[in-house]
């Protein structure tokens, strides 16, 4: 039996996939002994998807005073202010949302073994485990890679998960499946050099067609919306490709980049955007840094123009194009051919589920059945469930919504009526999916940094008073989304629902009262095309009263066929003001003392928990990234010549002196791929050669221990031979820390403004 | 036999009259307010809109607890539910050593449980699950099942003196933890199992 999943594993697993774990696991070692610093830990962390949570910075409001919580793990760190021992976090990347049954199944296993059992869906097609320990995340890496599933740059300043129309390939109204072009791009930016050293995240969505929800293109850094041109008798693809627009406290819309980008430009464009943003991004400031204030700060034009100018500058890449030959892997096909029946009557809960769950896809025959899951969570036994009811009826078709729910694709008509059956023996045949009752929330509160009011309570509270409504609903009250985040940062898209909510705060006689901002007549459909305006805030308890009030005074207002949006419009912002202000009211403490604690936490309600969040780390130079990864290397190889693996130590070694000197060409941003040869001679002309790397007394010796060992590897390397190199390989890395240190300082000007 | 990395131990609860999840929470608060359990609490979660999930969990550095809404698939009631994580603990502990302290530490909490006369929780120590989530050392196996099980028999003996223990499992699913169904012949219930001293 294998001792540990690192070995079980290591067939399954592709060798790049488990360097990268191994890595991460030996940095932990390093910043648990001290040696990495721990803000560089944090944002290599968040690259792999550990996030910090709630209370990890040691403190809780418990509702009468504030707990210090005393981890045993004591002053250990994993970044700045966060405690080692403290539960976390874990993003787990979905590309496009795409999902199999077998990765259902392993990521149940995670759920169980090493959060609280239960898997949540995020509002961006993502999974997230929540009170997850720092030292389970390796095994937890390892298990996923096994499976065909990245934690890479989950979170971070880093490109987040590509996000796609979960109907893409069957839909109604697409213009041609964007999925493998979504997984194309997905799969080019993964750790790419040029998107290393992004003062932000950077967040990619595709679009089959324009005016739908779909990808909601119009909230994203960077977005695709597909189009098909006739060219000289045939039908070719591309996209419109958009920049710029993105939620948070200060939303844009995107803007247009360039209309129809052929399928064989679109990757080379987006790494030209990449390495604009790179380059000119703020990295100061993260409030601005995000690209849609470099979009807004140089002009659409000037911005395109260097995009384009960049473009004619990249060197050739095959995988540019070299996807195209895949694109038709990419086409699914139904496990069960559709027949036709006659079906005699059925039950009303079946037809209410058909009525709002199954979508008619383009091939006739088939139908999409949205599974609504309760604030995007679903048990352990409910993901087995699923991954059966999968491959029962579709096989491998299954996706996330960025609705937090689950759609099944090329369910064969005849057998909705068993596979309903079967969803509901799995609690999981909610119907109202996409409906007013179905409410996307952040994580806010229960979990999240930043929350400031409980966006999961108080979705919880409305969803579960909904439910026992909704059916008395007016149809145009029925199809309203209600989103909600836990604070202006938006996570839970509440700027693109009808009825948004995010979190904040008032004061009153020394108390502080939950409240939660009112933003209405925001635009899922047409991408996203616009955001909703922010109307005033209510105390959190008056929430239902007030979507009462207002969702009454749009049935009885409303003029035949007018939509939210047009009536929030003509009945003015002044008028929604006057409407809400009578449940903006403060009752006394004594009165309802119930209005001082949020949904779902009788906790007297406090702002004193909200941390340092972490939206992404702070921005560490590439150089200080990869150093640490040389570092971790050699601490590995430290580890190999412990155990008496004299040959891997030697490797680890040897690779770690490689590594290092890529850290001071990247940090110089010198495109450099990973081949040694190319490396070494890079560094000898720009660091070596230049004497830049030369020691004050020891000249260019540490240098030299790279282009011996480059030069020729010892053979068969016993212990002593292990030992010397690791020692050299420690000497090297702390020349390339040296050489770093130089060449910053000859960079920052003196007070006195002369160039040193 | 190796350590497992985390086992959970699941109480049925006596009687028909549901727990009321949402008087749970505050009870857990207060439990961190005071410091009512022996180890270090944390939060709350709460998980009650989830049908057939662990409901409402109050959150530790080694051990969790909580109320959930029912077993799935089945018809059973709410259970109280008890984790060990003993992965955290980095002790040297055996597997029979390890199930010791999770008994301990989960009738602790079943007694502060019922203590709460709000909530009307009365659990019975003979009804119980163990499951041991932790695929790599104990996947869900006929042999595996067997090995658990004669663990599982040695200890509740030590519980339980000379009353019947009847081990069994709810069917070998390899995807999900390795899962042993105890019934204990007898009437049991926290105090008489408290009292008896072990
Ligand atoms: C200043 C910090 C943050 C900002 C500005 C921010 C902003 C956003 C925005 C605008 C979205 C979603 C909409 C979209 O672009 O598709 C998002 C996604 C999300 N955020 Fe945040 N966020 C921040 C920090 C956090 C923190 C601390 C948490 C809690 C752990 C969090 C949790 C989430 C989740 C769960 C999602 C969906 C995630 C995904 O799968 O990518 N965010 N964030
Ligand atoms: S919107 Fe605010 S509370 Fe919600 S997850 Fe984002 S940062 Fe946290």
């Amino acid at each position: 039996m294998a001792n540990s999943w690192k070995s079980a594993l290591q067939d399954q697993i592709p060798e790049s996939w488990a360097q990268e774990v191994d890595t991460f696991e030996g940095q932990m070692g390093l910043v648990f002994n001290g040696t990495l610093e721990d803000k560089v830990f944090a944002e290599t962390r968040l690259r792999r998807g550990v996030y910090g949570q709630r209370y990890d910075n040691g403190k809780r409001h418990d509702g009468i005073r504030e707990q210090e919580l005393n981890f045993p793990s004591g002053e250990a760190v994993k970044g700045p202010d966060t405690f080692w021992d403290a539960p976390g976090m874990q993003r787990i990347k979905i590309p496009w949302g795409g999902l199999k049954p077998d990765q259902l199944e392993v990521l149940a296993a995670l759920a169980d073994e090493y959060s609280d059992g239960i898997l949540h869906i995020t509002t961006r097609q993502d999974f997230q485990l929540h009170f997850v320990h720092v030292e389970d995340t390796p095994d937890l890496m390892r298990r996923l890679a096994a499976v065909g599933i990245t934690t890479r740059e989950a979170c971070g300043n880093s490109v987040r998960n590509v996000t796609a129309c979960p109907l893409a390939g069957v839909c109604r109204t697409e213009e041609f499946d964007v999925t493998p072009y979504a997984d194309a791009l997905t799969f080019f930016l993964l750790g790419h050099d040029d998107v290393q050293d992004f003062g932000r995240k950077f967040k990619i969505a595709f679009s089959g067609c324009e005016h739908e929800a779909c990808g909601l293109v119009s909230m994203h850094d960077l977005g695709f919306i597909a189009r098909t041109e006739v060219r000289d008798g045939r039908t070719v693809r591309g996209f419109d490709m958009y920049v710029g627009g993105g939620l948070g406290a200060v939303p844009h819309q995107a803007r247009l980049l360039q209309a129809f980008v052929s399928e064989e430009e679109i990757l080379p464009l987006s790494q030209a955007v990449c390495r604009v943003f790179a380059r000119l991004g703020e990295k100061r400031n993260r409030n601005r840094a995000r690209i849609k204030f470099l979009v807004a700060k140089l002009g659409m034009e000037e911005f395109s123009r260097l995009v384009f100018e960049e473009r004619e500058i990249l060197p050739h890449d095959d995988r540019w194009t070299s996807y195209l030959d895949g694109l038709e892997g990419f086409t699914e096909q139904p496990v069960r051919q559709p027949i036709a029946i006659e079906y005699g009557d059925s039950d009303p809960e079946y037809e209410r589920w058909f009525a709002t769950n199954v979508y008619r896809q383009r091939q006739g025959g088939f139908s999409v059945v949205h599974v609504a899951l309760p604030l995007g969570d679903l048990t352990v036994q409910q993901s087995l469930d699923l991954a059966d009811i999968a491959r029962k009826y579709v096989g491998d078709h299954i996706r996330t919504t960025v609705e937090q729910n689950f759609v099944l694709r090329w369910v064969a008509d005849q057998d909705l009526r068993d596979l309903y059956a079967d969803l509901k023996a799995a609690d999981l045949a909610t119907a109202w999916a996409g409906s007013i009752a179905d409410i996307t929330a952040c994580p806010g509160t229960d979990t999240c940094k930043l929350g400031i009011a409980s966006s999961r309570g108080l979705a919880g509270e409305l969803g579960a008073r909904l439910a026992q409504q909704v059916e008395e609903l007016p149809p145009e009250v029925q199809e309203l989304k209600i989103k909600i985040s836990g604070c202006f940062n938006s996570c839970g898209q509440h700027h693109v629902a009808d009825i948004g909510f995010f979190g904040n705060s008032r004061h009153r006689n020394k108390r502080t009262v939950p409240h939660f901002q009112v933003v209405l007549g925001g635009q899922w459909q047409e991408n996203a095309g616009s955001y909703g305006l922010a109307v005033g805030a209510v105390p959190s308890r008056s929430v239902p009263e007030v979507l009462t009030e207002l969702t009454n005074r749009f049935h009885t207002d409303r003029e035949d066929g007018e939509s939210f949006q047009s009536w929030v419009d003509r009945f003015g912002k002044k008028n929604i003001r006057e409407l809400l202000k009578p449940f903006t009211q403060i009752p006394l403490y004594e009165d309802s003392p119930q209005f001082y604690s949020d949904w779902g936490d009788p906790r007297e309600f406090t702002t004193g928990d909200i941390g340092v969040g972490e939206c992404a780390g702070e921005v560490v130079s590439l150089f200080t990234l990869e150093i640490a990864r040389a570092e971790a290397e050699v601490f590995e190889a430290q580890i190999s010549m412990d155990d008496g693996r004299h040959s891997e130590a030697y490797a680890g070694a040897v690779q770690s002196m490689v590594l290092a000197a890529r850290a001071l060409l990247r940090g110089q941003t010198v495109d450099i791929t990973n081949d040694e040869t190319e490396i070494v001679a890079e560094f000898k002309s720009r660091f070596y050669d230049t004497e830049l790397f030369f020691d004050r007394f020891a000249k260019g010796k540490f240098g030299q221990y790279l282009f011996k060992h480059h030069r020729q590897r010892v053979e068969d390397p016993d212990a002593v031979a292990a030992h010397e190199t690791i020692e050299e390989a420690y000497l090297f890395i702390e020349a390339a820390h040296a050489c770093d240190g130089r060449i910053a300082a000859a960079a920052t000007p003196t007070t006195g403004g002369i160039q040193l | 036999m190796e350590q497992p990395q985390r086992l959970i131990l699941r109480f049925e609860l006596h009687g028909d009259a549901p727990v009321n999840l949402d008087d749970v929470i505050p009870v857990f608060h207060g439990w961190i307010q005071n410091g009512r359990l022996s180890t270090m609490l944390i939060d709350v979660a709460d998980y009650k809109h989830v049908e057939a999930s662990p409901g409402v969990v109050l959150i530790g550095h080694t051990d969790d607890c909580g109320i959930d809404n029912g077993l799935p698939r089945t018809e059973s009631g709410q259970g109280f539910h008890y984790t060990r994580k003993h992965a955290r603990l980095a002790d040297e502990a055996s597997f029979l050593e390890r199930l010791r302290q999770l008994w301990t530490n989960a009738l602790e909490a079943a007694e502060a449980l019922e203590q709460e006369a709000g909530l009307g929780v009365s659990i019975n120590p003979g009804r119980l699950q163990l499951m041991v989530p932790d695929r790599l050392r104990y996947a869900f196996t006929e042999a595996n099942v067997q090995a658990v099980a004669a663990l599982v028999q040695e200890w509740l003996a030590e519980v339980f003196g000379s009353a019947a223990v009847t081990v069994s499992h709810p069917g070998i699913d390899e995807r999900l933890p390795l899962t042993l169904t105890v019934a204990v012949a007898g009437e049991h219930s926290v105090a008489s199992v408290q009292a008896s001293g072990n």
